[in-house]
């Protein structure tokens, strides 16, 4: 006698949870142009590894005799997988169980699948499409009570952001705790026009007067655009392919180090273009991101929030195999002056980077941060403050690249409060604690107001003072380490990245990460 | 579904880079503004006809003030 009988009892149970919520429910899930839990996770992680925890878990109806006779199986769907052949964890919402709804799930389901990557010291990926925490007010009625607000072992599962990579990906209307779970990750997606994100939805919204769809509400571009999430993408597929690139430049844990990947691209290689590419003519602006992918691993940049804060480019990369923090400037907007925004995402990437032990190269062109009442009023000095404040916390290995501007204020996030810190400057370079034009008429009022012909006086004072600005002069006073050939760029920058690797620390940073 | 192309910055419009009946992709420059002591392009982030211009070179924009229309 064998125990195949229960064998063939829990075969069948796995293939009734296979059918999650029913074929009509997964067919309108479809329809919508979603793809269910399981697709999405076969989507994700390599082909055949994904090892389900708790596929027998969920709702069982049995008949009179005490058989089965009917099998919903809990909304979260976790589990181990590898993605580029090293160990993930996984959790997905079910939207076709009870609108992927918390009544749906099980509490220790949640709290295991929430957790057990930090456990194993393992990156998370959250594929969220779940409407809250709270489910309905009906449950009132049910439980003749109600509860303060919290969320089971929410602790572990914000303490995990200091410990392992998360990954989380909104893919369907998520509001409260979901929309939260989007959030409290590294690294955060939405799929144009098939997700939406917000604190409370359309209904709720109707009662203080706003009368707006779910996409008007809270639509992938929005968040895109003012940084509630990283990234919008076209396709859930793309996040999936991105979610694996994001992780392959992260090493598992903050316990460990990122790996070094092969590259056959050489160390040394030049690039003639690089010696044009910023403009003599100061007012003209020039593109940061073909700089950026000519002297990193070719095909290795990789850009997170392009849509929001967008002065500022960050990212990561790999130099001679190494991965990186990127950090750079991007002067077609606001010339490169940090907003707001823009610090706020600086802020993003360089605690991901100290978070998990990774370099920062930094491709400086800041002309200081934005000024006028706009941005007083959007709190500019406040965000810059806290800027500047982390990068100095940070004390991963840090190069500066001085490519163009460097002034005030703002100047001081080219570098980070480390000793392990190189700085190159392009010829192209200059900086100061202000602009020579701003900076003349406060400086030389009297003299100019009473020169016979003020607007000569003010330029032949600006003529004398430009001759001082050249970086070169700066080198002389050893100001600045060097001015390099910007052809050569990848040369430093790889000798920058194989010198720091050996120097990366592990363990969890002196703060804790905050999304 | 007509699309603006707003100012990504405040300033003087110095030039008009494209035309009424232009079709233009993604990531064109659209115009130049001149603020902060530079000449900053607005790059469109949709593909399209241009229409219409909605502001005159020489006038002083505000952000996020459409500058022309695009039609798809």
């Amino acid at each position: 006698m064998t125990w195949q009988p229960e064998l063939d009892d829990i075969a069948k149970r796995l293939k009734l949870a296979e059918a999650l919520g029913g074929p009509e429910k997964v067919a309108r899930h479809r329809a919508n142009g979603k793809l269910t839990v399981r697709e999405r996770i076969d989507g994700l992680v390599d082909p055949g590894s994904f090892a389900e925890i708790g596929g027998l878990s969920g709702f069982p109806e049995y008949d009179a005799s005490g058989q089965l006779c009917g099998f919903t199986p809990a909304n979260v769907r976790c589990g181990r997988a590898t993605i580029n052949g090293r160990n993930v964890f996984i959790t997905g919402d079910d939207f076709t169980v009870r609108g992927g709804a918390n009544d749906g799930g099980l509490r220790d389901k949640f709290k295991f699948a929430e957790t057990e990557a930090r456990r194993w010291r393992m990156p998370l990926v959250r594929l969220v499409d779940g409407t809250g925490g709270g489910g309905s007010v009906k449950h009132l009625e049910t439980m003749g009570r109600t509860y303060l607000p919290d969320v089971p072992d929410m602790t572990k599962i914000l303490d995990a952001l200091s410990e392992v990579p998360v990954v989380a990906l909104g893919l369907g209307s998520v509001a409260g705790m979901g929309a939260a779970r989007v959030c409290a990750s590294h690294y955060s997606m939405m799929v144009s026009g098939t997700s939406q994100l917000f604190a409370a939805g359309p209904p709720v919204v109707a009662r203080i007067g706003e009368n707006v769809t779910k996409e008007e509400l809270g639509g992938a571009s929005i968040h895109a655009k003012c940084g509630t999430i990283d990234d919008e993408v076209a396709s859930e597929v793309e996040a999936f392919l991105r979610a694996r690139a994001f992780l392959s430049y992260l090493p598992q844990s903050v316990h460990t180090l990122a790996e070094r990947q092969p590259t056959t691209d050489p160390a040394d290689r030049t690039d003639a273009k690089l010696l044009s590419a910023v403009p003599r003519d100061a007012r003209q602006v020039y593109r940061m991101r073909p700089i950026l992918t000519s002297v990193f691993d070719k095909d290795s940049f990789f850009e997170m929030g392009k849509a929001w804060g967008r002065s500022v480019i960050t990212g990561l990369g790999r130099l001679d195999g190494w991965p990186v923090a990127i950090l750079a400037s991007d002067p077609y907007h606001y010339g490169g002056a940090w907003t707001a925004d823009a610090c706020r995402k600086a802020i993003r990437l360089v605690d991901l980077a100290e978070t998990f032990h990774l370099p920062v190269v930094h491709f400086v062109d800041i002309p200081g941060f934005l000024i006028g009442t706009e941005a007083e009023r959007s709190g500019v000095m406040r965000y810059g403050t806290q800027a500047l404040t982390a990068i100095r916390q940070a004390r991963v290995p840090w190069c500066a690249m001085m490519v163009r501007k460097a002034f005030g204020m703002a100047g001081l996030s080219q570098r980070n409060g480390t000793e392990a810190f190189v700085r190159y400057a392009w010829p192209s370079a200059q900086w100061g604690s202000l602009p020579i034009a701003g900076g003349v008429d406060a400086a030389y009022r009297a003299v100019i107001e009473a020169a016979p012909d003020p607007a000569a006086k003010r330029q032949e004072i600006e003529t004398r003072l430009e001759a001082f600005q050249a970086p070169v002069r700066t080198a002389e006073a050893f100001g600045v380490e060097g001015i390099i050939d910007p052809r050569e760029t990848r040369r430093y920058l790889t000798q920058f990245a194989n010198m720091a690797a050996p120097l990366r620390t592990t363990g969890r940073t002196g703060f804790g990460y905050r999304p | 579904m007509p699309r603006n192309v707003e100012a990504t910055v405040g300033g003087q419009v110095l030039k008009h880079l494209v035309q009424v009946g232009d079709t233009i992709t993604a990531d064109t420059e659209v115009a130049l503004i001149d603020s902060m002591k530079m000449h900053i392009p607005v790059v469109a982030e949709h593909a399209g006809k241009v229409a219409k211009w909605l502001v005159a070179e020489g006038a002083a924009v505000k952000e996020g003030q459409a500058l022309l229309v695009l039609e798809s």
